[in-house]
């Protein structure tokens, strides 16, 4: 097999703060075979747009501690590269589009000038060349008038479109790897889907591996390959798709799909998983989701689980689950 | 440990970690020791002055109240650090200012400011007793010497000393800077409470005199107005103060305004009008208390700069006539003298500074005492 | 835009007769009565007719008041009584001197501002951050004309590097080459220039400081690092230019201050403006000069605020297509 675009081994992050140290990222393992999408899964707490950053290079540190791990991209630990490196790859090989469209684009600078900084920073082209080439990235992700709109400024676009400039920008270098957080949490379900249905496109065209960061299971659905849910800092489970959707084995994963409302489903009230995430600051000992799980037993408190085979490409994190108790 | 503070205010503040207030404390007791070795000595003859002096002063029995009054005071906070008031929720009748002054305790440069702001009025209260010289009398020493023991700050070409005159100047800068923001203040509140509350033209129009206002040059107005008075003769203190009020007060009314408008909205002004209460008493007894603490902020700040003002008024020969030395007019003495006597334009603006400073730091303290707080509750 | 800029100076005519009606105000509030006012014991009688033609001084206040409004927007401001000769001349002569002292304070007020408030942002919390927001603290409560002396004092009297007053080198200056001239001149403009720009560049910083931080804190900055900038480009290209917006907006607001201190810093350094020119006129009981100065004085504030406006509509996009 292949060598995955992106493998995480063990990444931590943490945060230095004024109560202690919030460990965002605790040890987190995944991999994105090259050409697919893998979706990460959670809530907000979790620590998949942490993750995520990481992987970009843009945690301020302080109050950011890169605390271990390593980052293999294509091979290579970004980790131990300098700052200067992780900069030639970022926004180049790998590039990372945001949730919110309407403030992530600078007011004060036109959309193609934007689009183009990036070509002349890490293409070395010119100024005119960088103008075309932006033209034509707009044209690509279905921005009608492309010629027109280039030199418009982002207040007169609306979100959409102004997601899709985002995209734009970000495919502009041709990156092995984008990363999408949570990239359509913002604009209205119509434009969604066709958001959606462009970043599936541009994949088949242009062969990008995709990390998407979401917290809507719908939108998993959607576009995945392989999905990794993550919790309190740590991946819980990781599976394809299909084996995913047909059986989840996390109490947490099936708690997730559990409380997503069924149509079809007859009683009044909703599913919930109780409790709440954790603090960072503090995570309880052994099993982060002891507290909210229905199974956990002595060893749950004691000590951490591993993510653990159950099937083909399928991984699980729970002792119940190891101990075939569920 | 806290008991130490009755032997020394300030101690017991210091022993206990807390530097800012237990320096400050010990800095006023050092005031009054200064005062007292300074002037005690000197005490039948300031009090009861003979009558080819000028016979009865007022001011040398208010440094004596003051004193009292400032030993009192410390003594007081050192005791009551020592043991606090007993909490009375009786007694709490307006929670917004509990909460500022709770704010503003945290805050250091605020404190820090407070500290300084006190420190030049009880300077300013002391004087009699801590200047060793009348200010305007000549030949104290020799003319156009550097600062030195007995003179601290040197001594003008006539031989005045500048320690003392500084000293008194301070009296009379401080309370005009005071008074005038006080008139503003006054007027200011006045025309917002009414433009916010009205509405309408009346507000449209009150508002429009004041943008205009505000944006000419204060200084080139205060000139223009000067210029015009003096032609006719008239010149004196009470019309400096009375002028600097009555071109500062478009600040505040603006302030005051918004808040009236943010207020009017509130159900407890429904409420008011349901018990029939007429306009007048809604507007001064419930909205005005209201609206007050930006405008303390303000007003401290707004003392700062009108000491700067007639520091300038007074630096061109057209603000308190002479004799009455305030520190701009002393400046201005000082400017012939600049190669032999430099000492003298020196110390004055230094004051000034030092003035101005920690009205600056006290206002900035207010503002983020009151900033986060608004931001909570609204 | 256009009917922005159509806005901003329609709004500014009623600002001037306001202005007018200011003036008129104050000298009939003035003690005395009119005769007092312009003139004085010495004043001979054909300039007293002269004047008195010219103000109305004989005529009902409603009249004086038309009058007084025809003259100021005429530029008529009659004859100073000091001088003999028209007050607009005198004017004119003076303002192009205290524009070029604004002029100059304005830039090195922004340049000193923005550089010291972008340091302190990008340094928040650290030693210059700190050191940076005392100093300014302690130059922000200095009276300018202090300042001013004690740069004289400094800088002329006792480390003679720089002249202490004037405009030009009065003896020297026809004979010097014009690269030397523009040197000269450039000399005598540096003190003045300095001593009336500090304080605001103080406040200045404060604020920068303060709109810096809170665009950094925005999302097209991630956007930007995001794309592989270097951490500089970031903050200079992407932050500054959006954190520079209100500053220019405030550029306007600066006007009133810088008048206002030019009338110290001219007193001190014998500068021929318009500062000096009100102030000796106050003290020469010249009227018509105070009224034509302070007139002038608040068209250029208005002028000043126009022209800070319509710079913001350019400078911002948003205003610009809207």
């Amino acid at each position: 097999m292949s060598q995955p675009i992106l493998e995480l081994r063990d990444l931590r992050t943490w945060f230095r703060m004024e109560d202690g140290i919030a460990k965002a990222v605790d040890g987190v393992n995944y991999a994105i075979p090259s050409g697919q999408t893998l979706s990460v899964v959670g809530e907000s707490g979790s620590g998949k747009s942490v993750t995520a950053l990481s992987v970009m290079g843009l945690i301020p540190c302080p109050p950011g501690i890169e605390a271990g791990g390593e980052i293999l991209f294509e091979g290579q630990d970004l980790r131990k590269a300098n700052e200067a490196q992780r900069r030639a790859v970022r926004g180049n090989q790998i590039a990372m589009i945001f949730q919110e469209p309407m403030t992530s684009l600078n007011p004060v600078y036109r959309v193609g000038d934007q689009i183009g900084e990036a070509l002349r920073l890490h293409k070395g082209m010119t100024g005119k060349e960088a103008h075309e080439y932006s033209i034509h990235m707009l044209d690509k992700v279905g921005i009608p008038k492309p010629s027109q709109r280039v030199d418009e400024y982002p207040h007169q676009m609306s979100g959409g479109m102004r997601q899709r400039v985002m995209i734009a920008m970000a495919l502009s270098c041709d990156p092995r790897l984008l990363i999408a957080d949570e990239p359509t949490t913002a604009l209205d379900v119509t434009i969604q889907a066709q958001i959606l249905e462009l970043m599936n496109t541009l994949q088949e065209d242009f062969g990008t591996s995709i990390l998407f960061i979401t917290h809507d299971l719908g939108v998993v659905a959607e576009v995945s390959d392989h999905v990794a849910v993550m919790y309190a800092g740590k991946v819980v489970e990781h599976a394809d798709v299909v084996t995913l959707y047909d059986a989840p084995q996390h109490p947490y994963t099936i708690g997730l799909f559990k409380s997503l409302p069924d149509i079809e489903s007859r009683s009044a009230k909703l599913e919930v998983i109780p409790g709440v995430v954790p603090s960072p600051l503090e995570f309880p000992s052994g099993c982060r989701f002891r507290n909210r799980c229905a199974f956990a037993n002595e060893r749950c408190a004691a000590e951490e689980p591993v993510l653990r085979s159950v099937g083909e490409g399928h991984t699980v994190a729970c002792h119940a689950v190891e101990e075939g108790r569920l | 440990m806290k008991q130490a503070g009755l032997v020394l205010p300030g101690l017991g503040h210091l022993l206990k970690g807390d530097v800012i207030n237990g320096l400050g404390l010990m800095l006023y007791v050092g005031l009054l020791v200064w005062a007292a070795v300074a002037g005690f000595g000197r005490l039948p003859e300031l009090l009861f002055p003979p009558a080819d002096q000028g016979g009865f002063q007022l001011h040398p029995w208010v440094a004596l109240v003051s004193w009292i009054g400032i030993a009192a005071l410390c003594w007081h906070t050192a005791f009551r650090f020592w043991k606090p008031a007993p909490f009375d929720p009786e007694v709490d009748k307006n929670s917004q200012w509990r909460e500022l002054k709770k704010q503003f305790r945290r805050n250091r440069t605020g404190v820090f400011g407070l500290h300084f702001v006190n420190v030049l009025i009880f300077l300013a209260l002391l004087t009699p007793f801590i200047a060793p010289h009348h200010p305007d009398v000549i030949d104290v020493g020799p003319s156009l010497s550097a600062p030195q023991w007995g003179h601290l700050m040197g001594t003008d070409e006539f031989g005045r000393d500048l320690f003392s005159r500084v000293m008194y100047g301070a009296r009379i800068s401080l309370s005009i800077g005071f008074i005038a923001v006080a008139i503003s203040a006054t007027l200011g509140t006045l025309v917002g409470s009414i433009a916010g509350f009205f509405g309408g033209k009346v507000d449209s129009g009150l508002m429009w005199v004041t943008d205009l206002l505000l944006s000419l040059p204060r200084l080139v107005l205060l000139l223009a107005i000067v210029g015009f008075f003096r032609s006719a003769g008239a010149q004196s203190i009470f019309l400096i103060v009375v002028i600097l009020g009555l071109t500062g007060w478009m600040g505040v009314s603006r302030i005051v305004r918004s808040q009236i408008l943010s207020l009017k909205e509130q159900d407890f002004v429904q409420a008011c009008r349901a018990l029939g209460l007429p306009n007048w008493r809604i507007i001064v007894v419930h909205l005005v208390p209201n609206a007050l603490a930006p405008v303390i902020v303000h007003a401290s700040l707004a003392i700062g700069s009108t000491i700067l003002v007639e520091a300038a008024l007074s630096f061109l020969g057209l603000g308190v006539p002479p004799p009455t030395a305030t520190w701009g007019a002393i400046v201005n003495d000082g400017r012939e003298y600049m190669r032999s006597g430099a000492w003298i334009t020196v110390f004055p603006g230094l004051m000034i500074v030092a003035a101005v400073m920690s009205f600056n730091l006290l206002g900035d303290g207010l503002r983020d005492a009151l900033d986060p707080k608004l931001r909570g509750r609204h | 835009m256009f009917a922005y800029t159509l806005r901003k100076v329609l709004l500014a005519i009623p600002l001037v007769l306001g202005v007018i009606t200011l003036i008129f105000v104050l000298v009939e509030l003035s003690p005395g009565d009119a005769t007092d006012r312009f003139f004085t014991p010495e004043t001979p009688p054909e300039v007293r007719q002269l004047i008195e033609a010219k103000w109305g001084l004989d005529k009902p206040a409603h009249e004086r008041y038309v009058i007084t409004m025809k003259n100021l927007l005429t530029g008529d401001f009659g004859r100073s009584i000091f001088q003999e000769r028209p007050v607009f001349e005198i004017v004119m002569e003076a303002l192009p001197n205290t524009i070029q002292l604004a002029l100059m304070s304005i830039i090195i007020m922004q340049l000193v501002g923005v550089t010291l408030g972008s340091i302190q942002a990008v340094r928040q919390y650290g030693w210059a951050d700190s050191g940076i927001s005392i100093a300014s603290l302690f130059f922000y409560s200095m009276p300018s004309f202090w300042l001013a002396l004690m740069l004289q004092l400094i800088l002329t009297l006792k480390y003679p590097i720089l002249p202490s007053s004037g405009m030009v080198d009065a003896v020297m200056y026809d004979y010097m080459t014009p690269g030397e001239q523009i040197l000269d001149r450039m000399k005598h403009l540096i003190l003045p220039g300095v001593a009336l720009s500090i304080a605001r560049a103080a406040g200045i910083a404060r604020y920068m400081r303060s709109s810096l931080l809170e665009v950094i804190r925005q999302d097209y900055i991630r956007t930007a690092r995001a794309k592989g900038l270097p951490e500089w480009k970031v903050i200079v290209k992407h932050g500054m230019r959006n954190a520079l917006l209100p500053i220019i907006t405030i550029l306007g607001l600066q006007l009133p201050f810088l008048f206002s201190g030019s009338v110290l810093v001219e007193t001190i350094f014998a500068w021929p403006g318009m500062g000096r020119l009100i102030v000796s006129a106050i003290f020469t009981q010249d009227t018509p000069v105070i009224i034509g100065c302070f007139f002038v004085f608040t068209l250029l504030v208005v002028a000043g605020n126009l022209i800070a406006d319509l710079l913001y509509s350019v400078v911002d996009p948003r205003i610009r297509y809207s």
